[in-house]
């Protein structure tokens, strides 16, 4: 049986965030960057910051925030997220 | 402050600029110990030069001898910038009317301090021309307001535009070109101890024959402009984060382009 990737937040890292209308600056306590989250990203990081994910239920849920009824138009958006998000140490994946 | 030179042209420059600062005596503390000196060397006879030191430091390469006072007034800007980390300190132009106050943050060029300028001369208080000071426990500005430093052919337009200001002589050939400081008017010396709260942050930029043009910024994008204009985001860390998100909560940012004084004077009247 496949192994399902589970997202969480970057678990070394503490984060400093803020939101304005509905976008997210994150600022990283370990590096000092800070970061500008668009829309739909800014979405996938406050539902990892409530619990961990799978891709597939983070679709869901990101779907079903923006009233999106094919929730699977949006998974080469929210994959492509999740990559850039992992990249800058502010997610991380397990093997579930 | 203290400041130390035999150089005519600093005596001359502090003289005209800030006869409206209270002196201190020399044994009042001074935050920093500036002096502008003709370094010892045969350049002493050839080509007089000037070098500006704090403390024991000396932070610039010498200029030509006829940048003396530009060069302490750049000097005066980095002793405060290098420092002042009790502040978060932003690169930007801040004035004030009725208890609030508008900070510019612009990169050269853009006519930050050509619009402060014109500002102050219509009835705006000078807060500084150079630096917001936004003090980490309250996000108040704290005043510091210096001669303003005009470039080019800003010189003559604010000349023009209010002749009863007061000018030190145009430096030539320096780095930024021809440079001159206009002295900072004297009631905004006079109350440089009252802080003022930010009510807007301006993104000014100064286009020949473009029309007014005012736009809100997303708080979030915002965020991001004002923490690349600050000297010490960086260091301050997280406090630099959050003394810049209490900036964001407070105000409203605009980006603001204009051709003519007057009419952007309107506008900030309007804010």
């Amino acid at each position: 049986m496949p192994k399902v990737i589970n997202w969480r937040l970057g678990s070394s890292r503490e984060f400093a965030v803020r939101k304005w209308d509905d976008e997210l600056v994150v600022y990283d306590c370990a590096t000092g960057d800070t970061h500008l989250l668009d829309v739909i990203a800014s979405q996938v990081f406050i539902c990892l910051q409530q619990a961990p994910s799978t891709t597939d239920a983070l679709i869901r849920l990101i779907g079903s925030y923006f009233f999106v009824d094919q929730a699977d138009e949006l998974a080469p958006e929210v994959a492509r997220i999740l990559d850039n998000l992992s990249s800058l140490g502010l997610i991380e994946s397990t093997l579930l | 402050m203290h400041i130390q030179s035999v150089i005519p042209h600093v005596a001359e420059g502090v003289s005209l600029l800030y006869s409206d600062y209270p002196l201190s005596t020399r044994e009042d503390f001074a935050d920093f110990h500036v002096r502008v000196t003709r370094p010892r060397s045969i350049r002493r006879w050839l080509r007089p030069q000037a070098l500006f030191m704090c403390d024991t430091i000396s932070a610039f390469k010498p200029l030509p001898l006829a940048q003396a006072f530009p060069m302490l007034e750049w000097g005066l800007n980095w002793c405060i910038s290098g420092h002042a980390h009790r502040y978060l300190m932003i690169h930007a132009a801040v004035v004030e009317k009725d208890g609030r106050a508008v900070i510019m943050p612009a990169p050269p060029g853009s006519g930050k301090s050509t619009l402060c300028a014109g500002l102050i001369s219509r009835g705006w208080r000078l807060l500084s021309d150079e630096m917001a000071l936004v003090r980490l426990d309250d996000g108040a500005i704290v005043p510091h307001p210096r001669p303003v430093s005009l470039k080019n052919a800003s010189i003559g337009i604010i000349r023009n535009f209010f002749p009863e200001s007061i000018f030190s002589a145009p430096v030539t050939d320096t780095i930024k070109g021809t440079v001159a400081h206009m002295k900072p008017p004297r009631e905004s010396v006079l109350r440089m101890q009252e802080s003022a709260l930010p009510a807007c942050v301006v993104f000014p930029k100064y286009e020949a024959g473009a029309a007014l043009q005012m736009f809100a910024i997303p708080p979030a994008r915002a965020f991001l402009r004002i923490a690349d204009n600050a000297f010490n985001y960086s260091i301050l860390g997280c406090a630099g984060f959050e003394a810049v998100a209490c900036l964001v909560d407070q105000v409203k940012c605009y980006d603001f382009t204009y051709s003519i004084l007057d009419d952007a004077i309107v506008a900030f009247d309007r804010l």
